[in-house]
């Protein structure tokens, strides 16, 4: 097996997530920085899948 | 056995116990139960009316208790709104970026809806079975699908692109047209249906005068559509004719692509346990089946899938566990060999089941035939008939009676079944560019 910190990854991954999440609400409408955020939490969602579900099974 | 983390796509969930594989399905059927329940009025009204809530989901075995959804369920809740889609819908409407829809081919098409998020999704499920079969950024990958408005090939597509293949879309060209692109880009890999595959493979000699093999560059192909990238004599025939691995994967439009093979090939498909459930079901008894060798009816979820999300959808295909590992270290389980029928279409012909799939393996079999065939099953009075066609390769008709006997003895031997044969000439039966339509049982019309 790797050496890889699943809890550390998920934190990181979490953090991705509520920066993007800020980053939209101080949009505050800009529909440039809402939808490319949607789109970049969609890929963070991708990384959710991958590493985060794992928290508490590895 | 330690094994070479880098052809993993994520060698975490890959390698991980069953135990802990199962644990991880129960998390997220959870968790998807729960936003259904919630967010679609058809799964809230479908739980309500047998008095389920998911608080009511505790262990892996409490799953079967939910009920199975099918694709007429689908067809008769787009009748309601929000239009086009009805209330199976998860989401707003207006989250939706992607429409897609089922071929028809039993009916009125299911519409699929896909917020951004499934469509990642998608693409993130292609990238498993991609890179299981090879595929890296070194790879320039043909395109020869039409890009419509059938599901398809199109997740395939992103997958690659994720990935960091060069992909190349080969969309409203035809056949000669593909081909002669992909040798001039000399493409290493593409993905079409078995038919289209041995299709091109004859165009390309027959109307090009090109050998596959040899003016092709062409190192890998990814199947799908029809079981016959699993057919061990259809599987045999491609490989030849292109000089190259054939790999098989199952997608279904409902749910998502949820099996592949890898490079290991042991002769079955790993299921994508992390982002899918596969549960068998007998068809008799209705109990799902853990072990391997007993076939069922594959009844899958999809766990992350959430515009339209597909919960317990029985896709009415047969499978069954199989009782080997892979050598590749995946622990995902794995079905033995690849679908082996529809349930609709496994029929009883003069009282014997009989899989279309085990005539294609013994016509295929025998190398003096062409890569085409059809079959009738009717009623001569009380009695199935069942009518082959079959073509003989050009050249290939000096032995006609020898092989035909080979081809009835083998036939008899595999479906335990004598069949009428007709011999018709060289590229006289039908020839299809996506599935394939060879299996006719005119018992069912009355015919």
């Amino acid at each position: 097996m790797g050496d890889w910190n699943i809890e550390e990854m998920a934190d990181l991954i979490q953090q991705l997530r509520e920066l993007a999440e800020t980053l939209k609400e101080k949009g505050h409408g800009i529909e440039a920085v809402a939808r490319n955020t949607d789109s970049m939490i969609t890929d963070i969602e991708m990384l959710e899948l991958n590493i985060s579900d794992l928290k508490g099974l590895v | 056995m330690s094994k070479d983390q880098s052809i993993y796509w994520n060698p975490v969930i890959e390698t991980l116990p069953q135990e802990k594989v199962k644990a991880l399905q129960l998390k997220k059927f959870k968790r998807i139960l729960t936003f259904a329940y919630e967010n679609s009025p058809f799964y809230k009204r479908l739980y309500t009316e047998v008095g389920l809530e998911p608080g009511d989901i505790r262990t892996f075995e409490d799953i079967r208790k939910v009920p199975k959804i099918e694709k007429g369920m689908m067809r008769e809740t787009q009748q309601r709104d929000p239009f086009p889609f009805g209330d199976m819908l998860a989401v707003p409407v207006e989250r939706i970026t992607a429409f897609r829809q089922t071929s028809g081919t039993t009916g009125t098409p299911v519409y699929q809806a896909m917020c951004w998020h499934d469509w990642q999704w998608w693409a993130e499920a292609w990238c498993y079975i991609l890179y299981s079969q090879g595929y890296r950024d070194t790879d320039r990958v043909f395109m020869p699908f039409g890009y419509n408005i059938f599901v398809a090939f199109w997740a395939a597509h992103y997958g690659a692109e994720r990935i960091g293949c060069e992909v190349v879309p080969g969309g409203v060209l035809n056949t000669q047209a593909r081909l002669l692109k992909m040798q001039e880009l000399r493409c290493t890999a593409f993905m079409a249906t078995p038919t289209y595959v041995l299709g091109m493979a004859t165009a390309a000699r027959e109307k090009l005068g090109l050998d596959p093999v040899k003016d092709l560059n062409i190192q890998k192909i990814t199947c799908a559509g029809e079981p016959g990238g699993l057919i061990p004599t259809t599987k045999k025939r491609m490989e030849e004719a292109w000089g190259a691995k054939v790999y098989d994967h199952i997608g279904v439009s409902e749910v998502g692509s949820w099996s592949y093979e890898c490079t290991a090939q042991p002769g079955g498909q790993h299921v994508n346990e992390a982002l899918f459930l596969l549960e068998i079901e007998d068809m008799d008894t209705g109990e799902i089946i853990t072990g391997p060798g007993k076939e069922g009816k594959m009844i899958l979820t999809a766990l992350d899938r959430i515009g339209k999300p597909a919960i317990r959808f029985d896709t009415k295909d047969v499978v069954r566990w199989a009782d080997y590992d892979c050598g590749c270290g995946r622990t995902f389980r794995m079905i033995d060999g690849g679908v082996i029928g529809r349930a609709d279409d496994i029929t009883k012909v003069k009282g014997v089941l009989l899989a279309p799939t085990a005539i294609e393996e013994v016509v295929r079999s025998i190398t003096e035939l062409s890569d085409e065939y059809e079959v009738v099953v009717s009623k001569k009075g009380d009695v199935d008939d069942i009518l082959l066609k079959v073509e003989f390769k050009p050249g290939g008709e000096g032995e006609q009676e020898a092989v035909l006997g080979r081809l009835q003895d083998q036939l008899r031997v595999k479906t335990n079944l004598g069949y009428r044969l007709e011999v018709h000439p060289y590229g006289t039966l039908p020839r299809y560019e996506v599935k394939a339509k060879r299996f006719k049982d005119t018992r069912k019309h009355g015919g």
